[in-house]
């Protein structure tokens, strides 16, 4: 009997711990979520509230100026949201045509021996340190581009596509490929059986059975390309003003400009980096719900 | 259809690589890169060409934005119509891949930095009172002219005079534990900082302090006696000088204007590189 009650309370109290530590370590990931959330937003906001130490600035001035020039005290973002918003539209071009094609291909084109060697390698893109992406596109992307733009140089909103490109790829196609092989064989069989060429089934059956596999990865893509920095601020130029009329013209993103000059700023300016990953984070938030949104629609489907 | 339209977005972003591996001629227009804003070569580099400094001459929209005078410097290696600027001791670094322009004819070297025939220089100052000065800021000022101060201040980039220079040994001061403070440029922070930090490491007992409140403030701070030591990245005036202050210039701050060696410009004047930064001259062909 004495041994049993020890037991219990042994294990009870084993249970207990346990349950604590999981708690805690729950908690750590939502506090630091909370924190980073508060950090932002009170600091962010700051320039645009009345009584602001270093003065305050517009909020609408912020959002839609195309000039960035903290020695005149001028911080507009607006061009680099039109940039940051073209970059990933182009990213989204070209890497989800490609990414839908490799998945096809890897999951129902290829012969196994091949899929076994190409979807790690396609994967492997995904571990590759994203600054490394960059100094590619510095030493080869931009130097490219340089051959055949109108502008002098090729740091460019089309170099920025162009890395972006091959970052967003793996995403894509890990998660397609993965919603491809879940469609239901007898779907596949079934369109087989009633005639359908191979390439037929893939188009008609395949991918409209692996749609919301397929958008969650794009909209995960979206969120990779969205908040890419270290890869794009050595391709994207960076300059301090223009909106982007042409796929040759240099941008400075939302991301880049925060990290260009957090190193250096004070006062006012550092407020404003604040306030833009505000705008930034609002785009990741925008995404996330988005992504929520498509995984419950998969669900009741 | 929908097959076709995935095809030929796909044929579309093909076209576009192989577009990319076409080659062409560009080296006419000129291609702008400067630093980010807060960076130190870039305040030198406005300060002394006069770009940025009021609204009515902002840098030009062209300007491609690179951080890190080595980014800067890889630009204009990979880039035959680039034109950039970068430290000296980048430049010295990698000057083999660029050319360093003449600026109004003199060329950018050491000599020529001290000298104070290139222009584009800014002399690091440091100024004080004779009568508030004690042994801890003596010996402080023999450190800073000794080749392990000199050897510091070349580690951080600044152009120095190492003729003449001796070797500074510790045992021979004995100083008092004492508190002083240094003040004034922004922009000689870090060399007076790094001087400090090691002068402190031979030195435990003495403290020294440095505030970043502006060439000005750092010259009045040490005519009033706030700073022992005033710092300066400029000039000092006539009318500064007037008050008794003695003038230590320790080191110089030196920018070099850099282009593709493809490039045939060797010389530019200060207004012609002005002129680029603006936006009013945009061609190699205006300038050659």
């Amino acid at each position: 009997m004495d041994v049993e009650i020890k037991l219990t309370k042994k294990r009870a109290f084993s249970e207990k711990l346990f349950h604590a530590l999981f708690l805690s370590a729950g908690l750590f990931a939502v506090i630091c979520v909370t924190a980073i959330i508060i950090l932002i937003f009170t600091r962010g906001s700051r320039p645009f509230m009345p009584g602001n130490e270093y003065g305050t600035y517009h909020f609408f001035n912020f959002l839609t100026g195309t000039f960035w020039r903290p020695a005149f005290g001028e911080y507009g973002v607006g061009y680099m949201i039109i940039a940051s918003l073209f970059a990933t539209f182009g990213a989204m071009l070209l890497g989800v045509p490609i990414g839908i094609l490799t998945a096809v291909f890897i999951a129902e084109v290829a012969p196994s021996w091949l899929a076994k060697i190409m979807q790690p390698t396609v994967e492997l893109l995904a571990a590759i340190p994203s600054v490394l992406y960059g100094v590619f596109g510095f030493a080869v992307i931009v130097p490219m581009i340089n051959n055949f733009t109108p502008n002098p140089t090729g740091y460019s909103l089309m170099a920025v596509i162009l890395v972006l490109t091959i970052m967003v790829l793996p995403s894509i196609v890990a998660i397609s490929v993965t919603s491809l092989r879940a469609v239901p064989t007898h779907y596949k069989e079934g369109s087989l059986a009633l005639g359908a060429s191979h390439i037929q089934t893939i188009f008609k059956v395949l991918i409209p059975g692996a749609k919301s596999g397929i958008l969650t990865a794009v909209v995960l893509g979206v969120g990779r390309a969205i908040g890419e920095t270290m890869a794009v601020i050595l391709v994207a130029g960076n300059p301090e003003s223009g909106v982007p009329t042409s796929i040759f013209d240099p941008v400075r993103l939302l991301t880049t400009n925060i990290v260009l000059e957090q190193g250096y700023a004070t006062g006012l300016q550092a407020q404003m980096l604040f306030a833009t990953v505000i705008v930034l984070f609002t785009f990741i938030l925008a995404i996330n719900l988005t992504l929520s949104k498509i995984r419950k629609k998969a669900v009741r489907i | 259809m929908k097959r076709i339209k995935l095809l030929s977005l796909f044929m579309l972003g093909f076209a576009v690589f192989l577009v990319a591996c076409d080659s062409g001629d560009n080296t006419g227009a000129i291609a702008v890169v400067s630093r980010e804003e807060g960076s130190g070569a870039r305040g030198a580099f406005e300060e002394l060409v006069d770009v940025n400094t009021e609204e009515a001459n902002t840098m030009t929209d062209a300007a491609i934005i690179q951080s890190g005078n080595g980014v800067v410097a890889g630009f204009v290696a990979d880039n035959q119509a680039a034109i950039g600027y970068i430290s000296f001791a980048t430049f010295i670094e990698r000057g083999d891949a660029l050319v360093g322009l003449y600026v109004d004819g003199v060329e950018p070297t050491t000599a020529n930095m001290l000298s104070g025939a290139y222009t584009l220089v800014r002399p690091f100052n440091f100024v004080y009172m004779p009568e508030n000065i004690g042994i801890v800021e003596e010996a402080f000022i023999a450190f800073a002219a000794s080749t392990d101060g000199l050897a510091i201040l070349e580690g951080l980039g600044a152009v120095v005079d190492t003729s003449g220079a001796m070797a500074f040994h510790s045992s021979d001061w004995d100083l008092p534990a004492q508190t002083i403070a240094f003040g004034g440029s922004t922009s000689t922070e870090a060399t007076a900082t790094a001087l400090m930090e090691e002068f402190t490491a031979l030195f435990p007992q003495v403290e020294i302090t440095y505030n970043a409140s502006g060439s000005g403030a750092g010259i009045v701070g040490a005519q009033e006696g706030t700073y022992a030591l005033g710092f300066a990245s400029r000039e000092i005036r006539d009318t500064e000088l007037e008050s008794g202050i003695h003038v230590v210039q320790y080191c110089v701050d030196g920018i070099v204007i850099v282009v593709n060696p493809a490039n045939t410009v060797t010389n530019l004047t200060v207004e012609q590189i002005r002129a680029i930064y603006l936006g009013e001259v945009t061609d190699w062909s205006e300038v050659q």
